[in-house]
Protein backbone atom coordinates (compact mmCIF):
# COMPACT_ATOMS: atom_id res chain seq x y z
CA UNK A 1 0.00 0.00 0.00
CA UNK A 2 1.03 3.33 -0.56
CA UNK A 3 0.81 6.28 1.79
CA UNK A 4 3.05 9.34 2.27
CA UNK A 5 4.21 8.19 5.43
CA UNK A 6 5.77 4.95 3.65
CA UNK A 7 7.29 6.93 1.22
CA UNK A 8 8.77 9.91 3.79
CA UNK A 9 10.38 6.70 5.61
CA UNK A 10 11.85 5.22 2.84
CA UNK A 11 13.41 8.44 2.11
CA UNK A 12 14.34 8.73 6.16
CA UNK A 13 16.19 5.59 5.98
CA UNK A 14 17.80 6.27 2.73
CA UNK A 15 19.33 9.60 4.21
CA UNK A 16 20.43 7.66 7.23
CA UNK A 17 22.62 5.19 5.09
CA UNK A 18 24.11 8.00 3.32
CA UNK A 19 24.72 9.32 6.60
CA UNK A 20 26.30 6.84 7.98
CA UNK A 21 28.03 6.02 5.48
CA UNK A 22 29.92 9.03 5.19
CA UNK A 23 31.16 9.02 8.15
CA UNK A 24 32.57 5.61 8.23
CA UNK A 25 34.57 7.22 5.52
CA UNK A 26 35.89 10.08 8.00
CA UNK A 27 39.46 9.82 8.60
CA UNK A 28 40.65 8.52 12.20
CA UNK A 29 43.74 9.24 12.21
CA UNK A 30 45.93 8.97 15.14
CA UNK A 31 42.35 8.39 17.61
CA UNK A 32 41.50 11.60 15.86
CA UNK A 33 37.45 12.46 16.25
CA UNK A 34 37.04 9.14 17.13
CA UNK A 35 34.62 9.79 20.13
CA UNK A 36 32.51 12.03 18.21
CA UNK A 37 32.73 9.55 15.50
CA UNK A 38 31.38 6.70 17.60
CA UNK A 39 28.26 8.58 19.31
CA UNK A 40 27.41 9.89 16.06
CA UNK A 41 27.10 5.97 14.66
CA UNK A 42 25.68 5.27 17.93
CA UNK A 43 22.97 7.91 17.00
CA UNK A 44 22.25 7.10 14.21
CA UNK A 45 22.37 3.68 15.20
CA UNK A 46 19.71 4.25 17.42
CA UNK A 47 17.57 6.00 14.37
CA UNK A 48 17.62 2.95 12.57
CA UNK A 49 16.15 1.27 15.02
CA UNK A 50 13.56 3.48 15.99
CA UNK A 51 12.66 3.18 12.33
CA UNK A 52 12.49 -0.56 12.17
CA UNK A 53 10.14 -0.38 15.19
CA UNK A 54 7.45 1.83 13.42
CA UNK A 55 7.73 -0.31 9.91
CA UNK A 56 4.42 -2.28 10.94
CA UNK A 57 2.53 0.72 12.15
CA UNK A 58 3.34 2.89 8.97
CA UNK A 59 0.20 2.50 7.26
CA UNK A 60 -1.85 2.20 10.71
CA UNK A 61 -4.23 5.01 10.95
CA UNK A 62 -4.12 4.60 14.86
CA UNK A 63 -0.66 5.87 14.57
CA UNK A 64 -0.42 8.26 11.94
CA UNK A 65 0.93 11.26 14.21
CA UNK A 66 3.13 9.31 16.00
CA UNK A 67 4.65 7.94 12.83
CA UNK A 68 4.85 12.10 11.52
CA UNK A 69 6.65 13.04 14.66
CA UNK A 70 9.45 10.11 14.67
CA UNK A 71 10.15 10.76 11.42
CA UNK A 72 10.47 14.48 11.35
CA UNK A 73 12.62 14.11 14.91
CA UNK A 74 14.66 11.36 13.10
CA UNK A 75 15.06 14.05 9.91
CA UNK A 76 16.35 16.89 12.13
CA UNK A 77 19.00 14.82 13.62
CA UNK A 78 20.06 14.09 10.59
CA UNK A 79 20.03 17.57 9.57
CA UNK A 80 21.91 18.22 12.58
CA UNK A 81 24.71 16.03 12.04
CA UNK A 82 25.16 16.95 8.53
CA UNK A 83 25.61 20.21 8.96
CA UNK A 84 27.01 20.97 12.49
CA UNK A 85 29.23 17.68 12.80
CA UNK A 86 30.09 16.34 8.84
CA UNK A 87 32.14 19.10 7.35
CA UNK A 88 34.33 19.26 10.15
CA UNK A 89 34.98 15.22 10.10
CA UNK A 90 34.98 14.15 6.59
CA UNK A 91 38.36 16.57 5.88
CA UNK A 92 39.24 18.89 8.48
CA UNK A 93 41.86 21.79 7.79
CA UNK A 94 45.05 22.10 9.26
CA UNK A 95 43.26 25.01 11.35
CA UNK A 96 40.20 23.41 12.20
CA UNK A 97 42.71 20.40 13.53
CA UNK A 98 45.15 22.42 15.22
CA UNK A 99 41.88 24.72 16.84
CA UNK A 100 40.03 21.48 17.42
CA UNK A 101 43.43 20.71 19.67
CA UNK A 102 43.94 23.70 21.23
CA UNK A 103 39.59 24.27 22.67
CA UNK A 104 40.27 20.53 23.78
CA UNK A 105 42.93 21.44 26.02
CA UNK A 106 41.22 24.61 27.09
CA UNK A 107 38.27 22.79 28.32
CA UNK A 108 40.62 20.23 30.40
CA UNK A 109 42.15 23.31 32.03
CA UNK A 110 38.58 24.81 32.89
CA UNK A 111 37.44 21.50 34.32
CA UNK A 112 34.75 21.04 31.81
CA UNK A 113 35.32 17.54 32.21
CA UNK A 114 31.90 16.51 30.57
CA UNK A 115 33.64 17.29 26.92
CA UNK A 116 34.78 14.09 25.91
CA UNK A 117 35.90 14.90 22.51
CA UNK A 118 34.97 17.91 19.87
CA UNK A 119 34.28 18.50 16.42
CA UNK A 120 35.87 21.89 14.47
CA UNK A 121 34.39 23.90 11.53
CA UNK A 122 35.30 27.05 9.99
CA UNK A 123 32.28 28.42 8.84
CA UNK A 124 32.51 31.94 9.37
CA UNK A 125 31.23 32.68 12.71
CA UNK A 126 32.40 32.05 16.25
CA UNK A 127 29.83 29.38 17.59
CA UNK A 128 29.20 26.49 19.60
CA UNK A 129 26.42 23.86 19.15
CA UNK A 130 26.87 22.19 23.01
CA UNK A 131 24.40 19.43 23.15
CA UNK A 132 23.34 16.80 20.84
CA UNK A 133 20.57 14.43 21.92
CA UNK A 134 20.69 14.91 25.52
CA UNK A 135 24.31 15.17 25.96
CA UNK A 136 27.00 17.91 26.37
CA UNK A 137 30.18 15.04 25.33
CA UNK A 138 30.51 16.13 21.86
CA UNK A 139 29.74 19.65 21.32
CA UNK A 140 30.60 21.11 17.39
CA UNK A 141 32.26 24.21 17.41
CA UNK A 142 32.20 26.40 14.84
CA UNK A 143 35.05 29.00 13.95
CA UNK A 144 35.36 31.64 11.49
CA UNK A 145 38.47 31.44 9.14
CA UNK A 146 41.59 33.28 10.56
CA UNK A 147 39.86 33.13 13.76
CA UNK A 148 43.40 33.47 15.86
CA UNK A 149 43.95 36.64 13.58
CA UNK A 150 40.68 38.52 15.33
CA UNK A 151 43.11 38.84 18.31
CA UNK A 152 39.83 41.03 20.42
CA UNK A 153 37.45 38.23 19.61
CA UNK A 154 39.26 35.49 20.92
CA UNK A 155 38.15 35.52 24.77
CA UNK A 156 34.77 34.95 22.95
CA UNK A 157 35.61 31.08 22.88
CA UNK A 158 34.67 31.42 26.44
CA UNK A 159 31.37 32.84 25.82
CA UNK A 160 30.88 29.77 23.49
CA UNK A 161 32.54 27.44 25.83
CA UNK A 162 29.44 29.03 28.73
CA UNK A 163 26.44 27.47 26.55
CA UNK A 164 27.58 24.48 27.65
CA UNK A 165 28.37 25.40 30.83
CA UNK A 166 24.97 27.07 31.00
CA UNK A 167 23.23 23.51 30.02
CA UNK A 168 25.36 21.43 32.83
CA UNK A 169 23.85 23.55 35.13
CA UNK A 170 20.82 24.50 35.38
CA UNK A 171 21.02 25.80 39.07
CA UNK A 172 22.55 28.83 38.04
CA UNK A 173 19.60 29.61 35.75
CA UNK A 174 17.15 29.11 38.78
CA UNK A 175 19.73 31.36 40.75
CA UNK A 176 19.70 34.89 38.14
CA UNK A 177 15.85 33.88 37.90
CA UNK A 178 15.79 33.87 41.49
CA UNK A 179 17.48 37.28 41.29
CA UNK A 180 15.67 38.92 38.95
CA UNK A 181 12.41 38.04 40.30
CA UNK A 182 13.02 39.70 44.12
CA UNK A 183 14.61 42.46 42.17
CA UNK A 184 11.37 43.21 40.75
CA UNK A 185 9.48 42.48 43.74
CA UNK A 186 11.67 45.44 45.86
CA UNK A 187 10.81 47.49 43.12
CA UNK A 188 7.10 46.84 43.72
CA UNK A 189 6.93 47.04 47.66
CA UNK A 190 9.03 50.34 47.37
CA UNK A 191 6.52 52.31 45.52
CA UNK A 192 5.14 54.46 47.54
CA UNK A 193 1.29 55.95 47.74
CA UNK A 194 0.38 57.34 44.47
CA UNK A 195 -2.82 57.91 42.09
CA UNK A 196 -4.43 54.51 41.05
CA UNK A 197 -3.45 55.56 37.30
CA UNK A 198 0.45 56.25 38.15
CA UNK A 199 0.41 52.69 40.09
CA UNK A 200 -0.82 51.22 37.51
CA UNK A 201 1.66 52.49 34.98
CA UNK A 202 4.79 51.88 37.24
CA UNK A 203 3.26 48.31 37.90
CA UNK A 204 3.28 47.62 33.77
CA UNK A 205 6.62 49.53 33.44
CA UNK A 206 8.06 46.65 35.58
CA UNK A 207 6.15 44.23 34.56
CA UNK A 208 7.67 44.26 31.06
CA UNK A 209 11.34 44.77 32.37
CA UNK A 210 10.83 41.76 34.15
CA UNK A 211 9.62 40.11 31.23
CA UNK A 212 12.69 41.64 29.37
CA UNK A 213 14.71 39.07 31.36
CA UNK A 214 14.05 35.60 29.29
CA UNK A 215 15.80 32.28 29.53
CA UNK A 216 17.89 33.02 26.39
CA UNK A 217 18.80 36.51 27.55
CA UNK A 218 20.02 35.58 30.80
CA UNK A 219 21.82 32.85 29.07
CA UNK A 220 23.70 34.90 26.95
CA UNK A 221 24.60 37.29 29.94
CA UNK A 222 25.53 34.25 31.72
CA UNK A 223 28.18 33.71 29.47
CA UNK A 224 29.42 36.60 28.92
CA UNK A 225 30.01 36.27 32.99
CA UNK A 226 31.35 32.93 31.86
CA UNK A 227 34.13 34.49 29.71
CA UNK A 228 34.40 37.50 31.95
CA UNK A 229 35.51 35.11 34.65
CA UNK A 230 37.97 33.25 33.08
CA UNK A 231 39.06 36.13 30.82
CA UNK A 232 39.43 39.12 33.04
CA UNK A 233 40.51 42.15 31.68
CA UNK A 234 40.87 40.90 28.06
CA UNK A 235 37.06 40.13 28.63
CA UNK A 236 36.34 43.55 28.83
CA UNK A 237 38.13 44.47 25.61
CA UNK A 238 36.68 42.10 23.62
CA UNK A 239 32.94 43.11 25.16
CA UNK A 240 34.17 46.52 24.20
CA UNK A 241 35.09 45.75 20.66
CA UNK A 242 31.90 43.46 20.24
CA UNK A 243 30.01 46.70 20.94
CA UNK A 244 31.81 49.21 19.37
CA UNK A 245 32.97 47.59 16.30
CA UNK A 246 29.79 47.11 14.92
CA UNK A 247 28.07 50.09 15.69
CA UNK A 248 25.26 48.69 17.04
CA UNK A 249 23.18 51.13 19.40
CA UNK A 250 24.43 50.24 23.04
CA UNK A 251 20.76 50.53 24.32
CA UNK A 252 18.70 48.42 21.80
CA UNK A 253 16.17 45.92 23.59
CA UNK A 254 14.91 45.06 20.17
CA UNK A 255 17.00 40.95 20.66
CA UNK A 256 14.93 38.73 21.35
CA UNK A 257 18.08 36.60 22.29
CA UNK A 258 20.59 39.65 24.08
CA UNK A 259 21.14 41.64 26.31
CA UNK A 260 21.71 45.32 25.13
CA UNK A 261 25.20 46.21 24.92
CA UNK A 262 25.15 48.31 27.46
CA UNK A 263 24.01 45.80 29.18
CA UNK A 264 26.79 43.26 28.68
CA UNK A 265 29.87 45.42 28.54
CA UNK A 266 28.43 46.87 32.15
CA UNK A 267 27.62 43.50 33.79
CA UNK A 268 31.21 42.11 32.90
CA UNK A 269 32.89 45.60 33.88
CA UNK A 270 30.73 45.71 37.71
CA UNK A 271 32.56 41.99 37.61
CA UNK A 272 36.10 43.52 37.54
CA UNK A 273 38.24 43.21 41.20
CA UNK A 274 39.37 46.28 41.91
CA UNK A 275 43.08 45.78 40.69
CA UNK A 276 41.62 45.25 37.53
CA UNK A 277 39.18 47.93 37.85
CA UNK A 278 42.65 50.26 38.55
CA UNK A 279 44.42 48.81 35.69
CA UNK A 280 45.35 51.96 33.62
CA UNK A 281 44.60 50.27 30.41
CA UNK A 282 41.28 48.69 31.17
CA UNK A 283 39.98 51.89 33.37
CA UNK A 284 41.24 54.17 29.98
CA UNK A 285 39.46 52.04 27.87
CA UNK A 286 36.20 51.93 29.75
CA UNK A 287 35.97 55.47 30.11
CA UNK A 288 36.42 55.42 26.32
CA UNK A 289 33.57 53.13 25.73
CA UNK A 290 31.61 55.03 28.10
CA UNK A 291 32.24 57.80 26.08
CA UNK A 292 31.36 56.11 22.80
CA UNK A 293 28.06 54.51 24.17
CA UNK A 294 26.41 58.09 25.60
CA UNK A 295 26.37 59.18 21.98
CA UNK A 296 22.67 56.41 21.64
CA UNK A 297 20.38 57.37 24.45
CA UNK A 298 19.12 55.01 26.53
CA UNK A 299 15.56 54.53 27.19
CA UNK A 300 13.51 54.12 30.28
CA UNK A 301 12.94 50.86 29.53
CA UNK A 302 16.64 50.10 29.55
CA UNK A 303 16.63 51.73 33.02
CA UNK A 304 14.25 49.61 34.20
CA UNK A 305 15.40 46.18 32.80
CA UNK A 306 19.16 46.97 33.37
CA UNK A 307 19.35 48.48 36.55
CA UNK A 308 23.39 48.65 37.58
CA UNK A 309 21.94 46.74 41.26
CA UNK A 310 20.48 44.13 39.22
CA UNK A 311 23.35 44.11 36.61
CA UNK A 312 25.54 43.71 39.45
CA UNK A 313 23.57 40.89 41.65
CA UNK A 314 23.34 38.91 38.34
CA UNK A 315 27.41 39.05 37.81
CA UNK A 316 27.38 38.00 42.13
CA UNK A 317 25.17 35.44 41.62
CA UNK A 318 26.93 33.81 38.31
CA UNK A 319 30.13 34.09 40.28
CA UNK A 320 29.09 32.48 43.24
CA UNK A 321 27.36 29.30 41.27
CA UNK A 322 30.42 29.13 39.24
CA UNK A 323 32.10 28.69 42.35
CA UNK A 324 30.14 26.21 43.64
CA UNK A 325 29.38 24.59 40.65
CA UNK A 326 32.97 24.70 39.15
CA UNK A 327 35.17 24.58 42.22
CA UNK A 328 38.64 24.10 40.30
CA UNK A 329 37.60 26.87 37.49
CA UNK A 330 40.67 29.00 37.25
CA UNK A 331 38.95 32.82 37.85
CA UNK A 332 40.92 35.11 36.79
CA UNK A 333 41.06 38.05 39.33
CA UNK A 334 44.48 39.61 38.25
CA UNK A 335 45.38 42.35 36.44
CA UNK A 336 47.00 42.00 33.20
CA UNK A 337 50.94 40.79 33.17
CA UNK A 338 53.39 42.97 33.01
CA UNK A 339 54.04 43.25 29.16
CA UNK A 340 57.84 42.26 29.92
CA UNK A 341 56.37 38.75 30.51
CA UNK A 342 55.27 38.22 27.80
CA UNK A 343 58.55 38.16 25.80
CA UNK A 344 59.93 36.24 28.19
CA UNK A 345 60.41 33.04 26.07
CA UNK A 346 58.71 30.19 27.40
CA UNK A 347 58.09 26.87 25.68
CA UNK A 348 54.27 26.67 25.36
CA UNK A 349 51.73 29.02 26.23
CA UNK A 350 48.02 28.15 27.76
CA UNK A 351 45.58 30.25 24.75
CA UNK A 352 44.28 31.45 28.52
CA UNK A 353 47.61 32.94 29.45
CA UNK A 354 48.08 34.35 25.53
CA UNK A 355 44.80 36.11 25.32
CA UNK A 356 46.24 38.14 28.44
CA UNK A 357 49.70 38.47 27.71
CA UNK A 358 48.22 39.78 23.75
CA UNK A 359 46.26 42.37 25.93
CA UNK A 360 49.15 43.92 27.49
CA UNK A 361 51.42 43.75 24.35
CA UNK A 362 48.54 45.49 22.58
CA UNK A 363 47.88 47.57 25.50
CA UNK A 364 51.69 48.68 26.58
CA UNK A 365 54.23 47.48 23.24
CA UNK A 366 51.52 47.98 20.51
CA UNK A 367 54.80 48.21 17.62
CA UNK A 368 55.57 44.91 18.15
CA UNK A 369 52.21 42.91 18.94
CA UNK A 370 52.47 41.22 15.12
CA UNK A 371 56.10 39.93 15.82
CA UNK A 372 55.14 38.77 19.66
CA UNK A 373 51.80 36.97 18.28
CA UNK A 374 53.46 35.30 15.18
CA UNK A 375 55.92 33.62 18.08
CA UNK A 376 53.27 32.65 20.42
CA UNK A 377 50.55 31.19 18.28
CA UNK A 378 53.40 28.95 17.14
CA UNK A 379 53.84 28.39 21.12
CA UNK A 380 49.97 27.62 22.24
CA UNK A 381 48.56 24.69 23.63
CA UNK B 1 29.41 35.00 19.00
CA UNK B 2 26.05 34.06 17.82
CA UNK B 3 23.18 32.51 18.96
CA UNK B 4 23.52 29.14 17.83
CA UNK B 5 24.48 28.11 21.51
CA UNK B 6 21.00 28.72 23.34
CA UNK B 7 19.14 27.41 19.98
CA UNK B 8 20.79 24.47 19.68
CA UNK B 9 20.15 23.85 23.35
CA UNK B 10 16.50 24.63 23.38
CA UNK B 11 16.32 22.57 20.16
CA UNK B 12 17.71 19.31 21.55
CA UNK B 13 15.91 19.55 24.98
CA UNK B 14 12.53 19.87 22.75
CA UNK B 15 13.42 16.61 20.75
CA UNK B 16 14.29 15.06 24.26
CA UNK B 17 10.90 15.67 24.93
CA UNK B 18 9.01 15.05 21.83
CA UNK B 19 11.03 11.87 21.67
CA UNK B 20 10.39 10.70 25.09
CA UNK B 21 6.73 11.07 24.73
CA UNK B 22 6.34 10.06 21.13
CA UNK B 23 7.92 6.27 22.35
CA UNK B 24 5.91 6.73 25.38
CA UNK B 25 2.58 7.38 23.63
CA UNK B 26 3.82 4.57 20.82
CA UNK B 27 3.89 1.82 23.84
CA UNK B 28 0.48 3.16 25.01
CA UNK B 29 -1.40 2.89 21.69
CA UNK B 30 0.18 -0.61 20.77
CA UNK B 31 -1.08 -1.70 24.04
CA UNK B 32 -4.32 -0.28 23.16
CA UNK B 33 -4.47 -1.82 19.81
CA UNK B 34 -3.45 -4.97 20.48
CA UNK B 35 0.05 -4.20 18.54
CA UNK B 36 2.77 -4.37 21.02
CA UNK B 37 4.20 -8.13 19.53
CA UNK B 38 4.62 -6.41 15.86
CA UNK B 39 6.20 -3.18 17.70
CA UNK B 40 8.40 -5.55 19.31
CA UNK B 41 7.20 -4.02 22.55
CA UNK B 42 6.83 -5.82 25.93
CA UNK B 43 4.84 -4.83 28.98
CA UNK B 44 7.53 -3.67 31.14
CA UNK B 45 7.91 -1.06 27.90
CA UNK B 46 3.88 -0.18 28.47
CA UNK B 47 5.16 0.44 32.41
CA UNK B 48 7.79 2.81 31.46
CA UNK B 49 5.80 4.89 29.14
CA UNK B 50 3.09 4.94 31.53
CA UNK B 51 5.60 6.39 34.20
CA UNK B 52 6.69 8.73 31.75
CA UNK B 53 3.36 10.18 30.86
CA UNK B 54 2.15 10.11 34.00
CA UNK B 55 4.88 12.42 35.11
CA UNK B 56 4.72 14.23 32.47
CA UNK B 57 0.47 15.19 32.92
CA UNK B 58 0.83 15.53 36.52
CA UNK B 59 3.73 17.99 35.83
CA UNK B 60 1.69 19.74 33.09
CA UNK B 61 -1.27 19.70 35.22
CA UNK B 62 -0.32 21.39 38.21
CA UNK B 63 0.74 24.28 36.03
CA UNK B 64 -2.11 24.51 34.46
CA UNK B 65 -3.45 24.62 37.78
CA UNK B 66 -1.73 27.64 38.49
CA UNK B 67 2.08 26.31 39.54
CA UNK B 68 4.64 28.45 38.10
CA UNK B 69 6.32 26.54 35.37
CA UNK B 70 9.10 24.09 36.61
CA UNK B 71 10.64 24.22 32.47
CA UNK B 72 10.27 26.08 29.44
CA UNK B 73 8.49 23.47 27.57
CA UNK B 74 5.99 23.68 30.45
CA UNK B 75 5.90 27.66 29.31
CA UNK B 76 5.03 26.55 25.76
CA UNK B 77 2.59 24.13 26.32
CA UNK B 78 0.43 26.71 28.75
CA UNK B 79 1.25 28.79 26.05
CA UNK B 80 -0.48 27.14 23.39
CA UNK B 81 -2.70 26.00 25.36
CA UNK B 82 -4.32 29.54 26.13
CA UNK B 83 -4.37 29.70 22.54
CA UNK B 84 -6.27 26.80 21.92
CA UNK B 85 -9.63 28.79 23.13
CA UNK B 86 -10.53 25.61 25.51
CA UNK B 87 -10.70 26.99 29.61
CA UNK B 88 -7.07 25.80 30.88
CA UNK B 89 -9.14 24.44 33.60
CA UNK B 90 -10.92 21.84 30.74
CA UNK B 91 -7.36 20.57 30.34
CA UNK B 92 -6.70 20.45 33.66
CA UNK B 93 -9.22 18.16 34.02
CA UNK B 94 -8.58 15.94 31.10
CA UNK B 95 -5.35 15.18 32.25
CA UNK B 96 -6.42 14.67 35.92
CA UNK B 97 -8.43 12.01 34.64
CA UNK B 98 -6.14 10.30 32.60
CA UNK B 99 -3.71 10.62 35.05
CA UNK B 100 -5.67 8.51 37.29
CA UNK B 101 -6.40 6.33 34.72
CA UNK B 102 -2.90 5.68 33.86
CA UNK B 103 -1.80 5.11 37.72
CA UNK B 104 -5.20 2.84 38.28
CA UNK B 105 -3.32 0.96 35.34
CA UNK B 106 -7.19 1.33 33.93
CA UNK B 107 -7.49 1.54 29.96
CA UNK B 108 -6.80 4.85 28.39
CA UNK B 109 -9.39 5.75 25.37
CA UNK B 110 -7.60 6.28 22.07
CA UNK B 111 -9.34 10.14 22.14
CA UNK B 112 -7.32 10.60 25.52
CA UNK B 113 -4.15 9.57 23.66
CA UNK B 114 -5.15 11.77 20.98
CA UNK B 115 -5.29 14.66 23.58
CA UNK B 116 -2.07 14.12 24.59
CA UNK B 117 -0.17 14.00 21.20
CA UNK B 118 -1.88 16.84 20.16
CA UNK B 119 -0.07 18.62 23.11
CA UNK B 120 3.07 17.10 21.91
CA UNK B 121 2.55 18.37 18.44
CA UNK B 122 2.72 21.90 19.81
CA UNK B 123 6.68 21.08 21.30
CA UNK B 124 6.96 19.73 17.53
CA UNK B 125 5.85 22.81 16.10
CA UNK B 126 8.23 24.87 18.21
CA UNK B 127 11.20 22.66 17.49
CA UNK B 128 10.25 22.76 13.56
CA UNK B 129 10.40 26.86 14.18
CA UNK B 130 13.98 26.24 15.62
CA UNK B 131 15.07 24.09 12.39
CA UNK B 132 13.98 27.12 10.29
CA UNK B 133 15.90 29.30 12.11
CA UNK B 134 18.76 27.02 11.93
CA UNK B 135 18.24 26.38 7.98
CA UNK B 136 18.21 30.10 8.05
CA UNK B 137 21.07 31.07 9.30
Amino acid sequence: MNSYRALKAKEVELALAALQERLEQCPRANGQHVIVLDRLEALLATFANELLTIQPVIHDAAFRSLVDYTLNRISIFLFIVEMQYLRGLVMPSSEELFLRSILLNCTKRLGMDWIEDMAVQGSGELAIYPELANSLAIPAFHIPTGLLDSFLSLPGVYHEFGHSVFARFPSILAAMQQVVRTHFQDLLQQLGPMQPAMRAAQLKRFELAEEFWTDRCLEELFCDLFAQCIGGCANIVSMIDLSMAKGRPTYDMDSLDYPPDAARVRVCALSLTTDQATEASTKHLLAEWEEYAQQFSDSQFYRDACAENLLKQLGQTVFAGLASAMPTLPKNEASPPDVQVAFTPTQTLSFEDAIQQGCAVLAWNRDNFESWWQDARTRLV
Amino acid sequence: MSSLGQLSTRLDRRLQVVGELTKALLALRAELTGKLDALKLTTADVDTARVRIIEFLAGLTSALNGTPPASEEQRVFLAKLAQSGEPLTDWAEDFGKIVGQLQARAPVESSQLDKIMRVVGFLQGEAAEDVRRLRSR
